[in-house]
């Protein structure tokens, strides 16, 4: 492990730079990052919950939400995380095909959950729930629209990722650039394991 | 890697994985399935657990936190525990608005600082104050739903008729109008107290924005707002000059002065307009046990001046020397609190009750004149010559071979829940409230429409619909509360009672049994709205 970064140094051992941490600033960057975006789910998942009940008109989450098909959704974003740690597993015994199948898993399965969100949208849009309708449509929408986006932006690195590794072959020292792709998509992961215990499950106790 | 990041095999992760499934699997099982001997708090419990369990799982297995190095589980956890307090903070606002009130008592001025709450630990707000900050934001949150679940059924929920001002104005004609607005100009308030309205009763100036008029009672508001409003908005319930129709529609004049002057009852009047009203109530010995619809759309002005309209308004009413006008300001700052017709109900019960019957009995007998009113003797009567068949009072079964159902009870019941808004020979009131007669009977012959008469019946119906050109965009209550009989009379009245309707010789009268087969159904308003598009009427 190299304790000085060289000018020339072009692969992913030159994050590991001779700060006091010792870490990658990239992966330290990114925990902070998640840190700060958990903040803003928090206010999201907050305002919704105080807001929960309080729409003076319909549709409400009982007329709407339906339990197996989100349960569908959430599976293939739990099973797109673990893909994610299967990616970067392979990447780092340097078995490159493996690490570009199971990366293209990834953002496939995330594809797959985009498209449920957006039948579900669409569904609920013609059930009468919009954003501007009533409480419980404008804290919804924010709330999970915001995740989805999330998730198209994770979709979209991890592609990018896919991409780059055929014009620049990647190995195990490229790992911590995955690694980053892959904490963001795990945080996505769980902060959707919270909306759906507290958006959908929880409501039909 | 310098924290053995690559030392797990694939086989930590697939353990894992399975594990996140199955929790996924048992989670959506207790909510769809829930057994019976977890009640709904503990499923609750064991649904945050799991998906904390969750939560946890991925951080530390998929996210290495678990070997890695712990200033990232600093940072992440210092983030979320910035989120939780955030979270904790907000929740705590809505939930215990005691916790904030210090703040507000520092800007009430002192006079009003001085009243005190009679019970419990005195309190530097007024009682006003008081039952807005008790009463807010204490409906089903999530403490509220793991102690106490609510209903299922969301259909209870009102949606306010969204009727044009210009479509009310068909039930009047001319000297009706001119009739009412007499009424409501000879309402002079008490020239002691406003000379100049006495003097010439013409709109005064309601002021409404100036917080410096409540602190001494102020009897001016918009008059003309008011009973225009009440016209178009009220009347056609609680009639005219507000004497309700007995059993049906709870009397205004004389009840609502009551409710006023009641503790806390300034506010519940500008609630039951904000948000409705649901549940048995009792007014002058009578039980109502109707829904009033919420009239949010209306504006702070058009509410404060329709509900003055409605405490001192009235022609039996007399205005109380102290009456202090409820203001604009006040409506706004009822807005928002997001109360269920059944919160308002709730409400109600904690008015302590004043008792002041003498003015009801004067108001019954005026506006029977009225066109718009349908008053009970004079409907009652209408069917019976109406109907050349039977219609005498015992139960007597029509000789037809099949069309048998019991005539007096279905005019009766009719009479009694349905003519006041469809009006006495199922003619509605074109643009507000859709026609039965002949409607009715086209929806009967309809593939299905036995059924869709039934539900209507029991579930209401929400949606625009359209009748004979026109656009109906109501709300029809839910009569849930009848019989399986009276439910097969009513609606059999509807499809063949009237007197335009020639009853069809192979008439088949729906049976109560076949109303019984369509309860328990729960349907909401808007279901019963998809399945009349799907009669092909429309």
């Amino acid at each position: 492990m190299r304790e000085t970064i060289a000018p020339t140094e072009t692969h992913g051992a030159a994050v590991l730079s001779a700060r006091s941490t010792k870490l990658p600033d990239i992966k330290l960057m990114m925990w902070v990052f998640l840190a700060s975006d958990c903040m803003f789910f928090g206010t999201l998942i907050g305002t919704y919950l105080v807001y929960n009940g309080r729409s003076l008109v319909g549709p409400g989450p009982l007329d709407v939400l339906d339990i197996p098909l989100t349960t569908v959704s959430t599976f293939v974003l739990l099973m797109s995380s673990f893909l994610m740690v299967l990616a970067l597993h392979s990447l780092r015994q340097n078995d490159i095909s493996k690490f570009r199948l199971w990366t293209f898993g990834v953002a496939f399965f995330g594809a797959i959950f985009l498209g449920f969100q957006i039948y579900e949208f669409r569904h609920f849009i013609d059930l009468g729930l919009t954003l501007q309708g009533n409480l419980f449509g404008t804290t919804f929408y924010v709330l999970t629209g915001t995740h989805g986006v999330h998730v198209a932006i994770g979709v979209l690195w991890l592609l990018s990722i896919l991409v780059h590794s055929y014009f620049h072959p990647w190995t195990s020292k490229d790992d911590v650039y995955l690694e980053v792709a892959g904490l963001y998509w795990h945080f996505v992961d769980i902060v959707w394991i919270v909306i759906f215990t507290v958006v959908y499950l929880v409501e039909f106790v | 890697m310098a924290h053995g990041n690559g030392k797990h095999g694939p086989g930590l992760y697939i353990i894992v994985a399975l594990i996140l499934g199955v929790i996924t699997y048992v989670e959506y099982y207790i909510v769809e399935f829930p057994p019976i001997w977890m009640s709904s708090g503990w499923v609750m419990f064991w649904l945050i657990a799991m998906s904390l369990a969750k939560f946890l799982m991925v951080i530390w297995f998929f996210m290495h936190l678990r070997d890695d190095d712990k200033l990232y589980t600093g940072f992440f956890a210092s983030g979320f525990v910035i989120a939780m307090a955030t979270f904790v903070a907000l929740a705590a606002m809505f939930l215990f608005p005691r916790a904030v009130a210090p703040r507000v008592a520092a800007a009430e001025p002192p006079a009003i600082a001085a009243h005190a709450d009679p019970d419990a630990y005195p309190s530097p707000l007024d009682p006003e104050t008081l039952a807005r900050i008790e009463t807010d934001g204490l409906s089903r949150t999530v403490v509220d739903r793991t102690l106490a679940p609510r209903p299922k059924d969301q259909s209870l929920r009102i949606t306010p008729p969204a009727a044009p001002a210009d479509t009310f104005a068909l039930r009047l004609d001319d000297d009706e109008l001119e009739d009412i607005d007499l009424a409501d100009v000879d309402i002079a308030p008490d020239p002691e107290a406003d000379p100049a309205a006495a003097a010439l009763p013409a709109p005064e100036d309601p002021e409404p924005d100036d917080p410096t008029l409540a602190v001494a009672p102020d009897p001016t508001f918009d008059r003309t707002l008011g009973a225009q409003v009440y016209t178009q908005s009220c009347s056609g319930c609680h009639q005219a000059n507000g004497q309700g129709i007995p059993g049906v529609f709870p009397p205004l004049a004389g009840h609502a002065l009551d409710l006023y002057e009641a503790d806390g009852g300034r506010t519940y009047l500008i609630d039951v307009m904000l948000y409705g009203l649901q549940g048995p109530i009792e007014v002058n010995g009578q039980t109502y046990n109707g829904v009033m619809p919420a009239w949010p759309q209306l504006s702070d002005e058009q509410i404060a001046a329709v509900v003055n309209h409605s405490v001192v308004g009235f022609d039996a009413v007399d205005e109380p020397d102290g009456f202090d006008a409820i203001r604009p300001d006040e409506v706004a700052a009822e807005r928002g609190k997001g109360l269920t017709p059944r919160d308002v109900h709730a409400l109600r019960e904690e008015l302590e009750p004043v008792d002041e019957p003498v003015e009801e009995e004067a108001v019954e007998e005026e506006a029977v004149d009225e066109e718009v009113v349908e008053a009970e003797p004079e409907v009652e009567a209408e069917p019976e010559v109406a109907e050349p068949d039977e219609v005498s009072v015992d139960e007597v079964e029509a000789p037809e071979p099949d069309p048998t159902f019991d005539r007096a009870l279905g005019a009766q019941v009719y009479t009694q829940n349905c003519s006041a808004c469809h009006q006495a020979n199922g003619q509605g009131i074109p643009g507000v409230f859709p026609p039965l007669a002949g409607h009715a009977l086209d929806l009967y012959d309809a593939d299905g429409g036995r059924t869709y008469l039934i539900d209507v019946i029991l579930y209401g119906l929400q949606g625009p619909i359209e009748v004979d050109g026109r656009t109906y965009t109501g709300l029809m209550p839910a009569f849930a509360q009848l019989n399986d009989e009276q439910i097969a009379a009513v609606v059999n009245h509807s499809v063949v009672g009237f007197d335009a309707v020639d009853e069809p010789d192979d008439f088949d009268a729906i049976r109560a049994d076949e109303v019984a087969a369509e309860r328990g159904k729960g349907l909401t308003p808007s279901d019963v709205h998809a399945q009349r598009q799907e009669l092909g009427l429309d």
